[in-house]
């Protein structure tokens, strides 16, 4: 019923939107196309395009293709251009009427000087967006990671955006839990985005083609997160010829493979742990060592190009991380997760002015662990499956709108079964739909000013929840160095996470239902983009949100059998503020940013800190990364990471006491404890250094010998303070954070 | 201009944006600790009564016990106001007091009260409530005597207890009536504490949503290994809890516990149930069954 007064609403807004314009565009030209890289026919997403004599240009979409119309008849200069890539440039005579069709390759530049981060620069564009970013997986490879390189690892170098912990790959966003972000791989859900438990995330650099990432007040073509979103592309492979990487780490390794076929092309990548050599070694030198552990992802693609305006493509991802730990005599414990992800796009071009995607998905993410201790067993099994379907469009009826709408709709089937001791003793089988329909204008009423407004309709059948959400931005462009940024935007979540900072493997999501509505916030932020001179830039932007209708299980339930749904969650509220500046050298043999972030955010509970606000562990004051790249010659780049944030918040234990317990021996000694996390651990800091040598190997393809030491002058950053309660009085021993651990990796690229 | 003020307005907003909030780590404060649990159909408990400490200090029970307390427990009568009152004489050890009537029962289903008056200061007055779950009984366990983690378990087919406004909360609990010629289980003796630490153990809260209701309104509960610390004779006894046990136990476990959602370090409050100071004023009934756990070697 909701779902249907929503899409006629929608309906009649874009055919009140577009009419106006559809005479106008008769008599205008228009230009669209592929923008590619001309050594791997890779499309580049958010490559400029525009017209020289004009204010007119665009920017290819997540396809790679743009659209400019609106060009009055005439000759022009048009010009493709993509940071690290050449320009390139065509004069070309518009017809009144005409619609050109311009696919460019573009060629890589001088990759001695290419920059670390892109992110566009002479267009307005949504890469520009406030609070967006974009990461490229040349930045992921260079920086120095523990065990391997990790998008995830990456983007938590970013202002805004925190880690837990150095054992944790989880995004923390302006505030935000992890399950507050929607992660996306080729327009597919992921639910459980990590291995090692969490250690770092599963995508495989290898395998990416693109990042992109909505820190906060993110368009209306995305929904169902209270925060962002972090939206990731798998290469398509290369057009041109066959080519791979082999990559030897000491802890993991990676394949990749690509190529050309008759009809388009291909990608296969391969990446497993190679634990099991140091595991041996351990395992005679320390106790508790998995007997077995492994984890191993594949990416894979498949591209097929119909004709000029069709391609189909069909993407699939599996990872599996497998453990077999025994804790003791008569205490063990595996545990087998990981996700498998399925997608099919088909990618048309309705017209030279319209562009349209359509696609199908499949998530499946799943978590099977099995603890044994003293002869009772418990084994759980908790699946998630997510089907659905998407259809985006595009239309760009003149130079001043560019509309989008879209819909996207699904099924969700979340099984959770726990067996205690032989017994069933939980079987949830929670079943839902969801649909959502969106559109979004984004109009340049005059050269200086863009404005982007959205509206997206949500509909949850489990609880029968609809909500709309109303986004807007508006940018302003002061000159051509100068541009201020304003945004609002409204967000519904119709799910929540069960999980721990510490162990991703164990992984729940729950959702909305009578009595559990869905949380919802609101989003405002100031922007700022600046750039003083050429290859030097200056972000800064303010944000504020909220957090209501917050629902998360009680961590205090110790036993869900027989409870109803509503009685396992808790209920609270939140905000979050904060101000953020990134300082940026794009390019030269000296590169890099530098990232700086205020923030505080704050969580309420009710019967909790005596229902009054407190900021969660993750919360931290001031956090700052500085990232350097310096190419010492053509052969040798050194990287460092600087971090620095102010301590975790912690719950600092004041007094205790004593008292019997009832069922059994041993007293029990529990704490009196002050302000929820109204302490502070030391402050945090942290140095890595990476050097790569570039060489060939044996003349059969290029390579790279990568040296890396992670916490260069060791400091012991403090992951929490362990209370001995059964020493009296208590002892308190610090739970350190990683060492100094020095790395070594070596690529092949053929 | 606007390019030259630039930096001053980011300059003035990092110095004045981190002056706004200010959330202070509170001092300790001295708090009142009672503890006294009651259990269907046994006589009235001692309640001992002390003070807290700080952290850095050493646990003495004898150090921070309170002398010379007035303490007085109440029977609730059906209309709200007390049916019976025990008032509470200090014994010879400082701080636990006993109770002068020493033959009065605990009765199951019924509302009592703690008051503990006479402290430091006239005003100071600790209080807490708590109501006893309805007494049940063992119908049938289906052998006396088994081989540790055998295929056939100890089953306890048992009436059921009644606690208003929730499901019935259980806590397995065994004794080994004999540690001292019995060993541990394999799981109990790789722990690191002493031997007789682990005379009575137990199984933690488990909700009775975990067991069959059968069609005569009794259940059956299946007796985990885990639960059994000893071979040899063991007393084996299912206790249905009070909300006072319930939160204090819940809360104590997430405290020390952790797990769950609780990230590494982090530390909750304990739930107490207890006006003008803290502690434990919990109720319980139980049934009880003599067991023999056999090693099987």
């Amino acid at each position: 019923m909701y779902l249907h007064q929503a899409g006629t609403f929608v309906s009649l807004i874009v055919l009140i939107t577009m009419l106006p314009f559809y005479a106008l565009a008769q008599q205008r030209a228009s230009i669209s196309g592929y923008v590619t890289e001309s050594t791997t026919g890779e499309t580049i997403l958010g490559a400029n395009v525009y017209l020289k004599e004009t204010t007119l240009g665009s920017v290819t979409n997540n396809s790679g293709y743009y659209i400019i119309s609106g060009i009055r008849p005439g000759n022009y200069t048009v010009v493709w251009s993509f940071i690290g890539y050449e320009d390139v440039q065509r004069d070309i005579e518009f017809e009144p009427g005409q619609s050109v069709r311009m696919d460019i390759q573009l060629t890589p530049g001088d990759t001695y000087l290419q920059e670390l981060v892109v992110e566009a620069d002479a267009f307005a564009d949504e890469r520009q967006s406030i609070g967006s970013a974009q990461v490229t997986t040349k930045l992921v490879k260079q920086v120095p990671a523990v065990l391997q390189a990790d998008v995830f690892r990456s983007i938590q170098l970013l202002p805004g955006i925190k880690a837990a912990s150095d054992f944790s790959s989880g995004l923390y966003i302006r505030g935000g839990s992890p399950d507050q972000t929607l992660i996306l791989l080729d327009r597919t859900t992921v639910y459980n985005p990590t291995h090692f438990f969490g250690f770092f995330s599963t995508f495989n650099p290898d395998a990416i083609k693109d990042i992109r990432l909505y820190k906060g007040a993110y368009p209306a073509e995305y929904g169902g997160r209270l925060g962002s979103v972090v939206d990731i592309y798998n290469k398509d492979g290369n057009r041109n010829q066959m080519a791979g990487t082999l990559s030897m780490g000491l802890l993991s390794s990676r394949a990749s493979i690509e190529g050309p076929y008759s009809k388009g092309s291909y990608m296969l990548a391969f990446r497993r742990s190679t634990l099991e050599p140091v595991l041996a070694v351990l395992r005679n030198q320390v106790d508790t060592v998995p007997d077995g552990f492994y984890f191993y992802d594949i990416n894979g693609k498949l591209n097929f190009d119909a004709d000029e305006n069709n391609r189909v493509s069909i993407a699939f991802y599996s990872g599996v991380d497998d453990v077999k730990f025994p804790f003791g005599e008569d205490l063990r414990f595996n545990l087998n997760y990981g996700n498998r992800t399925l997608s099919s796009t088909w990618t048309r071009i309705l017209s030279p002015r319209v562009f349209a995607n359509f696609t199908v998905t499949g998530s499946n993410y799943f978590s099977t662990p099995r603890f044994e201790f003293g002869g009772t067993a418990f084994e759980r099994s908790n699946t998630v499956n997510d089907y659905s379907i998407k259809s985006d469009f595009e239309w760009m009826p003149n130079s001043e709108h560019s509309v989008r709408t879209g819909i996207w709709a699904g099924n969700l089937a979340l099984d959770l079964r726990d067996r205690f001791d032989g017994l069933e003793t939980l079987n949830s089988n929670i079943r839902t739909s969801y649909a959502a329909i969106y559109i979004q204008d984004r109009w340049r009423p005059h050269t200086r000013w863009t404005v982007t407004a959205g509206l997206r309709g949500n509909y949850f059948t489990r609880g029968d929840y609809f909500r709309l959400d109303p986004r807007i931005s508006v940018d302003y462009q002061v000159s051509s160095r100068l541009k201020l940024q304003s945004a609002y935007g409204r967000y519904h979540q119709f799910l929540t996470l069960i999980t721990n900072e510490a162990f991703s493997g164990f992984d729940v999501w729950l959702t909305t239902a009578d009595g559990v509505a869905p949380a919802w916030g609101d989003q405002f932020g100031l922007g700022l983009k600046y750039a003083p001179v050429r290859n030097y830039n200056v972000e800064v932007e303010l944000y504020y949100r909220t957090m209501r209708g917050l629902f998360e299980l009680d961590p205090r339930i110790p036993d869900a059998a027989g409870l109803d749904y509503a009685d396992l969650f808790r209920f609270g509220t939140g905000y979050a503020y904060g101000l953020e500046v990134l300082l940026e050298k794009t390019t030269g043999r000296l590169n890099g940013f530098i990232g700086y972030t205020y923030g505080n955010t704050r969580r309420k509970f009710e019967n909790y800190n005596n229902s009054n606000f407190y900021p969660p562990k993750y919360d931290r004051t001031h956090d700052m990364n500085v990232v350097m790249n310096y190419n010492l010659s053509r052969k040798w780049m050194l990287t460092s990471v600087f971090s620095y944030a102010t301590g975790q918040a912690y719950t600092e234990p004041l007094g205790r006491t004593r008292i019997r317990d009832p069922f059994g021996t041993l007293p029990t000694d529990p704490l009196t404890v002050g302000r929820v996390n109204a302490s502070r651990l030391p402050a945090y800091h942290r140095l890595d250094l990476s050097a790569t040598y570039y060489s060939t190997f044996f003349g059969l393809g290029d390579s790279e010998l990568q040296i890396q030491v992670i916490n260069a002058y060791s400091r012991r950053n403090i992951w929490f303070y362990n209370f001995e309660l059964d020493e009296n009085p208590p002892g308190r021993t610090e739970v350190p954070l990683l060492p100094v651990i020095p790395s070594l990796s070596y690529t092949i690229y053929f | 201009m606007l390019n030259k003020t630039l930096p001053y307005l980011l300059l003035l907003l990092i110095v004045i944006i981190p002056a706004c909030e200010v959330y202070k780590q509170d001092d300790y404060v001295e708090q009142y600790v009672v503890e006294a649990f009651i259990t269907a159909g046994e006589t009235l408990p001692e309640v001992r009564l002390s003070r807290t400490i700080p952290l850095s200090q050493t646990y003495v029970f004898e150090a921070v016990a309170i002398s010379g307390a007035d303490i007085v427990i109440r029977l609730t009568g059906e209309n709200g106001s007390p049916a019976a009152e025990y008032t509470y004489t200090e014994s010879s050890l400082r701080g636990v007091y006993i109770p002068d009537d020493r033959d009065s029962r605990i009765l199951s289903g019924r509302a009592y009260t703690l008051e503990v008056t006479g402290l430091d200061r006239p005003e100071d007055r600790i209080t807490a409530s708590t109501i006893v779950p309805q007494q049940f009984e063992i119908v049938s366990l289906n052998v006396g005597e088994t081989v540790y983690q055998s295929d056939i378990q100890f089953e306890f087919k048992l009436t059921r207890s009644f606690f208003p406004g929730r499901q019935n909360i259980f806590v397995a609990s065994s004794t080994a009536l004999d540690p001292n010629n019995f060993p541990l289980t394999p799981f109990w003796a790789d722990r690191d504490g002493k031997p007789e630490e682990y005379i009575q153990v137990s199984s933690g809260l488990i909700n009775e949503g975990n067991y069959t209701v059968n069609d005569d309104d009794t259940i059956d509960l299946r007796y985990p290994w885990i639960g059994i610390a000893y071979y040899g004779p063991n007393r084996l006894t299912i206790y249905a809890v009070d909300d006072n046990i319930f939160d204090y136990y819940r809360s104590l476990q997430t405290q020390q516990g952790g797990g769950g959602t609780i990230s590494p370090g982090q530390i909750e409050n304990v739930l107490w149930n207890v006006e003008g100071g803290i502690g434990l004023f919990g109720a319980r009934a139980g049934v009880s069954a003599d067991v023999v756990v056999n090693s099987g070697f």
